[in-house]
């Protein structure tokens, strides 16, 4: 009997969350607050170059929150079913870790350009060929 | 007690009134709960094109320019990172990000049943949506006429298939829109939920934007 009862309970949840999405003036505190994000992110560009460390952890924050804001709100996951949060979130963090072992495997870590990330040279670059390259243009036919 | 249950389960079957469909045990349409798996399964495309780009936008090659009497850069190493106008691509960001705003009030004004403002908002979704692939396709103009085509390098190719496949995205977006549209002129209306399906696509090429805005462009 528990069994059966189950889809009823299901039912009732989905109709109370569909009654729960932001308002008008919600929305346009959410899309504000997003434009002012992306203007403060656009800024950065502009800042000067010894920042540039700890403005590309801002950039990461702030891109995060961005994301965050649009998917729980313009696509209402905090307001629908946690089935749909998690299925969202499964292939997100997938693809973060998927995609992070992959880099961290490419050492894209040692050559992306960030100091922090450099190792030294593994091995001295190869030594000019000392032996003279032969002429690729033959001498003229002497009949 | 149990017959009160027993009776709720098998009249639920019959129940069509979320939005023309049965209800199903999740209490989530199959639509709306399969538009989440694909785009659960986007974040993997999108997440191997950037990560593609990343691996390589530091190995620019050699750039065989147009012609040798424009510039001196012939076979320098050029990187597309060089070309980026962020000033113009943050425009294309702000018109993006607006019209996730006005899908939204798409979506509530089809919730209300307020057809006049449905059409008004999925066709400033689409317009907006319309001038961003317009950017992308200048943009994209700009650093062909710099000597930075598809072929150039791996970092241009992984740029272009990356900005690319995201400018498919939105395309069939705006295809999807006004389609959508025209529907709203139909006796039968698309529900709510319809259109609220169209703007989580909507909505998800505008996050993954983000990510290649601030990651691609911003980051140094």
């Amino acid at each position: 009997m528990t069994a059966i009862a189950e889809p009823t309970e299901a039912l009732v949840e989905h109709d109370h969350s569909d009654h729960n999405h932001p308002t008008d003036a919600t929305y346009w505190k959410v899309g504000g607050i997003l434009a002012l994000l992306t203007g403060l992110e656009v800024s950065t560009y502009w800042w000067p170059k010894a920042w540039h460390k700890g403005t590309a952890v801002l950039l990461i924050i702030m891109m995060v929150i961005k994301f965050a804001t649009v998917a729980m709100y313009f696509m209402h996951l905090k307001f629908d079913s946690k089935v749909l949060r998690r299925v969202f979130v499964a292939g997100l963090l997938l693809a973060v870790g998927v995609y992070l072992a992959a880099l961290g495997s490419f050492t894209f870590f040692h050559d992306s350009g960030v100091p922090a990330f450099s190792n030294p040279p593994r091995s001295k670059p190869a030594p000019p060929p000392t032996t003279e390259v032969p002429a690729l243009i033959p001498t003229a036919h002497r009949g | 007690m149990s017959d009160t249950v027993l009776a709720a389960v098998t009249t639920a079957p019959q129940d069509m009134s979320h939005g023309g469909h049965p209800p199903t045990n999740t209490g989530i349409s199959n639509e709306k709960l399969g538009m989440w798996v694909f785009l659960g399964s986007e974040c993997l495309m999108f997440g191997g094109l950037i990560s593609t780009y990343l691996l390589y936008k530091n190995r620019p090659g050699a750039i065989q320019m147009r012609d040798a009497l424009t510039t001196a850069r012939v076979g320098s190493k050029v990187r597309i990172s060089d070309l980026f106008d962020i000033k113009f691509t943050s425009v294309s960001s702000f018109i993006l990000l607006a019209s996730s705003l006005t899908m939204v009030f798409a979506v509530t004004s089809a919730s209300r049943k307020d057809l006049s403002k449905t059409r008004l908002w999925l066709g400033t979704t689409a317009t907006l949506g319309a001038l961003f692939v317009g950017g992308q396709v200048y943009e994209f103009t700009t650093f062909v006429k710099e000597g930075l085509g598809f072929t150039s390098n791996v970092s241009t190719s992984a740029f272009y298939a990356m900005t690319g496949f995201h400018g498919v995205h939105v395309t069939v977006g705006i295809l999807i829109l006004l389609s959508t549209m025209a529907l709203t002129f139909r006796p039968k209306p698309p529900t709510g939920e319809q259109v609220e399906i169209v703007g989580l696509y909507w909505h998800f090429v505008d996050v993954v934007w983000i990510v290649i805005f601030t990651v691609i462009y911003l980051i140094k």
